[in-house]
């Protein structure tokens, strides 16, 4: 219950903040929509009345425009507050929709990659992703609350000078009905795990045979059947949940029409007796029982917003975790960012991913230092990529420290750490900027060091043959004048943007996994050519390239077992040696099979 | 009704019997129970009037509301039940698509503009332009209107036709009213449809801002792609894509403000002139009622069954009207479900054949894709000598993954064929002639089911064999440490217990894919990419064995690869420029000497140690 107050509190406060007005207009819907209620109710109570006594013409019409006016009036006063806040409520979504992805762009990136945070993640988007999403109903769900509240009140307080006793029965109404609803809430709850990963396998379905990229491996290996048994599979399960489920849903519905049925059914009895007493009219009478039934229209639909609430306040809940999620690293610069990078030194780091049985790396030290040019070599697993992201702070040690210029590296803000590093990493995004602006990112427009970068990095030649140079964007699917890039193409545009960033020290994970072999050694030329006066640390696969490197560090199961340069570690004869020997096996003179 | 709303009838019906069916009773029985409750009040009220004996009454009461609590049940259940039939005719009809995705010609689902439909289909409604969906989704509704018009007309009629003997019997108000109420309805109606055109003009707008916001919201919530955002700082700028989706004057914020002001102002208006004809009847009804004594019942049930036809006749009529025109909407599915698919010309079965004599030949194939002129592929003829194995190898944009391409189906060549057993290959039916290709592509996928199945692709299949291609892989070692073998699901969405591969497992994975496959032809695109070259190394010791003497074709930019293949293919801008063994090849100064030499001169300046490798037999020379 705490929990419940505490989320609504949240919400309220955000749209306050987002816009306040919203909750004026729901105020104005909620006592229109009484007045006009009550209206409905007097217009026919006063034609069967007027009618009954036969008055005159005049009178009849008098009253009934006065009534339909009023009526009409008031009606166009609600819909106008309605709109305004319909209007309002969706912005509001909409805002908070950018909070949440501006929230996954700043967070701790080793967040992103864990099995809470994703969760979390997940759940805080569906509070923001839709129309029907709670942030943008919810103000209507307030405004039903109150109005229906209201509603009852005034109403049965009406209904109770005839007779006490409706109150008695309204509230016994309103007792059986809310217990019913959380036994119905209980059980739902219950379900919803389960309805969660059959839905979750329906998307997947959804998504692999909707995906356009996966066009071929589907065709060739002719997986329609295969993947219709498995839709149809969970499409039984999904539905055999929901019957289960609309047992439960009828039940409720049984118990609150029979209740409503006994309740309307008192009503006549006593207001029957009252008019044959003479001490209503019929017009009353018409007038009471359709308070009556106003009474059981509102108290259904006032227990099923509380409960569509008390259901859904969970999200809020996810919302907040998201947005107020706890960072892992230094957001404050404790100290300055220094402008070049001496020494970077790894003391006792270690290093487990969640799930796994052991560390990565145990109490792991290194050395590296300015105009060292490192490669880092090892198995698939071997903490390659791990390491590097270590030293970029995209994870931070279980234990130990990273220090850069014997400063450990806590005590810089990220967001200026980063600045210390330009990286090319293996994968392909891009956003929709042209190649200039891709060059050039956050970075000022130089004229002189942007042309330095086109020639140095190869892109040049690239932008040479476009119709629209520089300014040709680079996303198909927003742009139809964009071009997409070969994967040589790409490596010299990436090399180029880390260049322009011109950090002291240049990262490259596996920069020409996908590169034919001129391009390939094109490449590695413009890198090294690069790498000259900054610390460079580059991941490969390809060991012949490594012996541009004044070091190798050989790693294997979070530990480096060979250290040295490409000769040093030849004449070592152990895991390095092993494996060049077995990549160069091929390319031996000599037949080879 | 319009042919093409015929045509989603017919395949709403085709797609779900039991949910139209249950659209129509739940549409029925949810118009029906108010209809009761006017009904069973205008009785009691006339019961009053007759004053009649309190407990016979009261036992009429009981009995009405219990009719009424009878039909407000079967409604409640019905109701429910469209409500769980609706989304899964929704998932159903998503379904539909996909599989259309599959099926049409490989062209199209590699062609942006098509994806940019199948976007488009999705988000059409938002527009208010009528969709398929939102046909299918009104049958309930439409129904309820229909039962609604004729049960309140069959409440209200009774008022006008009451013979009072005075000047309101004239059939002038009747004509009056209807008049009103039709014209009032249809008001709306036209409104709303010059309002649609405009809507759609801003949707248009709307749809390229939609786009960005869906591809940089696809890019920020995948985690990887927070590496570059972070290093690169490029938070503000994303945050600005997305802000003006929020930007009061962007255009996404005036579309969201014009469709609900239209929409506002469309039930202002429509709320203003019922509110005339609501005038009209309260007072005929009185004055039949003060004159001609018009039974309080009637006028009850009148002026409440004038509240429920108000407020659906102009609902029924734009209904009515969606259905009566052909939408852009719909024709947008129909765009989409009637591209071409696969050219089903053929129907041959592929011959059946233990020794894999299969012989596949490209005979003079030219190619550009669709709506380029530029050619890919320029007059490539090769004939594959069965069993024999084949390296393809060239620059990044040579042609040689479209060459695979087209080899195996995926697309028709402009020029020349591609024969199998001297036969085009498209007079096979297509199925049958994918299976005999065992492939790897570059971008391969594995799905997320148990291990078992995604090698077999299938739900039943042959254990010992998957065990097999699991080993020729070198996967067995992790693979008998999974505690559920061949159970396993790979990923969560099936298992949260599944485990999550890394790229190089991935990869062996794929090809185990292909060894299982089984057919005369392997086709390799990179294979080995992600593999470290340890585990590279152990595959291209196994590759004879792997494929078997059947023909295979393998593309890699690793060429080490060549030197265990028979024959090299050297593309260069869509041709063959060389062809023949490594040996023949390596002494003449051409593109295969340029690239191998780029590679290989690396490797060469120490000599290494074959004893070292722990080869055994014929592998060394």
């Amino acid at each position: 219950m705490k929990r419940f107050f505490s989320n609504m509190n949240y919400l309220i406060r955000r749209i306050i903040r987002f816009d306040a007005k919203l909750f004026w207009y729901v105020l104005i819907e909620v006592i229109v929509g009484l007045v006009i209620a009550y209206i409905g109710l007097r217009l026919t109570q006063d034609l069967i009345n007027m009618v009954a006594q036969g008055v005159a013409a005049s009178r009849l019409i008098r009253r009934i425009s006065v009534l339909i006016g009023l009526y009409a009036l008031f009606g166009l006063v609600q819909k106008l507050a309605s709109h305004q806040s319909q209007l309002v409520s969706q912005l509001f979504r909409v805002h908070e929709l950018a909070e949440v992805t501006s929230a996954l762009q700043s967070c701790d990136y080793q967040l992103l990659e864990r099995e809470d945070y994703q969760k979390t993640k997940e759940l805080a988007f569906t509070t923001v992703q839709q129309d029907a999403s709670l942030t943008q109903i919810f103000p209507s769900n307030l405004k039903r609350f109150l109005e229906q509240l209201l509603k009852i009140g005034l109403f049965g307080a009406m209904l109770s000078v005839i007779d006490r006793r409706f109150l008695i029965y309204i509230g016994l109404l309103l007792g059986l009905v809310i217990g019913y609803r959380l036994f119905q809430h209980r059980f739902i709850e219950g379900t919803k795990a389960e309805r969660g990963r059959y839905n979750e396998q329906y998307r997947y379905i959804n998504r692999v045979t909707g995906n356009f990229q996966l066009a071929k491996d589907v065709r060739l290996f002719r997986v329609q059947p295969w993947f219709e048994t498995i839709f149809e599979d969970v499409l039984h399960k999904l539905r055999r949940i929901t019957y289960k489920r609309g047992l439960v849903v009828l039940g409720g519905q049984f118990i609150s029409g029979l209740l409503i049925l006994l309740l309307t059914f008192y009503g006549y009895a006593v207001l029957i007796r009252q008019l044959q007493a003479g001490l209503i009219n019929v017009g009353q009478l018409v007038f009471f029982i359709g308070a009556l039934t106003t009474i059981a229209v509102s108290s259904s639909d006032f227990i099923n917003v509380i409960f569509d609430l008390i259901d859904n306040h969970g999200d809020i809940n996810h919302l907040r975790r998201f947005l107020n999620y706890p960072p892992l690293f230094n957001h404050e610069a404790k100290e300055p960012i220094p402008q070049t990078i001496e020494t970077i030194e790894l003391k006792g780091v270690s290093y487990q991913y969640p799930g796994s049985p052991q560390p990565l790396f145990d109490q792991f030290d290194l050395t590296l230092s300015k105009d060292e040019k490192v490669a880092l070599v090892g198995l698939n697993g071997a903490g390659k990529t791990t390491l590097v992201k270590l030293i970029l702070n995209l994870y931070k040690p279980d234990e130990g420290h990273i220090l850069i210029n014997g400063i450990d590296n806590q005590q810089f803000a990220v967001e200026d750490y980063y600045r210390l590093f330009s990286v090319v990493f293996q994968d392909h995004y891009l956003l929709p900027l042209s190649i200039k602006e891709t060059v050039l990112q956050d970075s000022p427009y130089d004229e002189d060091k942007y042309h330095w970068v086109l020639e140095k990095s190869g892109l040049s030649e690239v932008i040479e043959e476009l119709p629209l140079g520089e300014d040709t964007p680079l996303v198909r699917e927003i742009d139809p004048e964009a071009i997409t890039l070969s994967g040589g193409q790409h490596q010299k545009l990436k090399l180029a943007q880390a260049l322009y960033k011109d950090a002291p020290a240049l990262i490259l994970d596996e920069p020409t996994a996908a590169l034919d072999p001129l391009a390939e050694s094109e490449v590695y030329r413009r890198y090294h050519e690069h790498a000259q006066d900054k610390l460079s640390i580059f991941i490969t696969h390809r060991l012949a390239t490594t012996r541009f490197c004044d070091r190798i560090l050989y790693l294997e199961e979070g530990r480096i077992i060979e250290d040295g340069t490409h000769e040093e570690l030849i004449g070592l004869g152990g895991r390095y040696q092993q494996m060049y020997d077995k990549q160069a096996y091929y390319y031996q003179t000599g037949e080879r099979r | 009704m319009s042919p093409l709303t015929k045509r989603v009838l017919r395949d709403t019906v085709g797609l779900s019997k039991r949910y139209v069916l249950v659209s129509l009773i739940a549409g029925i029985s949810s118009a029906i129970y108010p209809l009761i409750s006017i009904y069973i009040s205008r009785r009691i009220i006339d019961m009053l009037a007759q004053s009649m004996a309190y407990t016979e009454l009261l036992r009429f009461i009981l009995l009405g509301l219990g009719a009424v609590f009878i039909a407000q049940i079967i409604s409640g259940l019905f109701n429910y039940v469209h409500q769980f039939e609706q989304a899964e005719f929704h998932q159903r009809l998503e379904l539909a698509r996909n599989k259309k995705s599959i099926d049409m010609a490989f062209g199209y689902a590699e062609d942006p503009a098509t994806k940019d439909l199948r976007h488009k289909i999705t988000i059409i409604g938002y527009g208010g332009t009528p969709s398929f969906e939102m046909i299918a989704y009104s049958i309930k509704d439409l129904v309820s209107y229909v039962v609604s018009v004729i049960g309140a007309a069959w409440l209200i009629l009774p008022a006008f036709f009451y013979r009072t003997e005075t000047v309101y019997d004239s059939p002038i108000f009747f004509v009056v009213f209807i008049g009103l109420l039709l014209l009032f309805a249809y008001l709306p109606h036209r409104y709303n449809q010059r309002q649609n055109d405009k809507m759609n003009q801003l949707f248009q707008e709307v749809h390229s801002a939609n786009t960005t916001f869906n591809y940089l919201a696809d890019m920020v919530f995948n985690p990887e792609a927070g590496k570059e955002i972070r290093l690169y700082r490029q938070q503000p700028k994303i945050n600005r894509w997305f802000a003006a989706n929020t930007d009061p004057n962007g255009s996404a914020v005036r579309w969201m403000r014009e469709l609900t002001w239209s929409m506002g102002k469309l039930s202002l208006i429509s709320f203003s002139t019922n509110q005339v004809v609501i005038l009209f009847l309260y007072l005929l009804v009185g004055f039949k009622g003060i004159a001609g004594g018009l039974p309080l019942g009637h006028i009850v049930a009148a002026t409440a069954a004038l509240n429920v036809l108000i407020s659906v006749l102009s609902e029924l009529i734009t209904h009515l009207s969606v259905m009566g025109s052909d939408s852009s909407g719909v024709q947008l599915h129909y765009d989409y479900m009637d591209l071409p698919n696969q050219t089903q010309v053929g129907s041959i079965p592929v011959e059946k054949r233990l020794d894999n004599d299969y012989q596949l030949s490209a005979k003079g194939i030219s190619f550009s894709y669709p709506g380029t002129d530029r050619p890919v592929l320029k007059d490539i003829s090769v004939d594959f000598s069965v069993g024999k194995s084949y390296a393809i190898v060239g620059e990044n944009g040579s042609g040689k993954t479209t060459f695979i391409k087209l080899l195996t189906r995926l697309y028709d060549p402009d020029q020349g064929e591609v024969t199998l057993n001297d036969i085009a290959a498209n007079k096979y039916d297509a199925h049958q002639y994918y299976s005999l290709f065992n492939v790897v592509f570059q971008d391969f996928d594995l799905f997320s089911f148990k291990l078992g199945e995604t090698i077999a692709t299938d739900q039943s299949y042959d254990q010992a064999k998957v065990l097999q291609a699991l080993s020729e892989v070198g996967f067995r070692d992790r693979f008998d440490q999974l505690p559920k073998g061949l159970d396993t699901s790979l990923n969560k969405e099936f298992d949260s217990e599944g485990i999550t591969l890394s790229g190089g497992e991935k990869q062996k994975l794929a090809l185990a894919r292909a060894i299982y496959n089984d057919g005369p032809i392997y086709v390799l695109d990179e294979p080995t990419a992600a593999l470290d070259p340890i585990s590279e190394f152990e595959i291209y010791q196994k590759f004879h064995q792997i494929t078997r003497g059947k023909t295979s074709l393998i593309i890699s930019h690793r060429l080490s690869s060549c030197r265990f293949s028979d024959e090299i293919l050297v593309f260069d801008h869509g041709r063959i420029v060389q062809r023949g063994s490594h040996e023949e090849l390596v002494a003449v100064a051409g593109k295969y000497a340029e690239l191998w030499n780029a590679q290989a001169k690396h490797y060469q300046a120490e000599a290494i140690d074959l004893s070292r490798l722990g080869l055994t037999e014929a592998t060394s020379a």
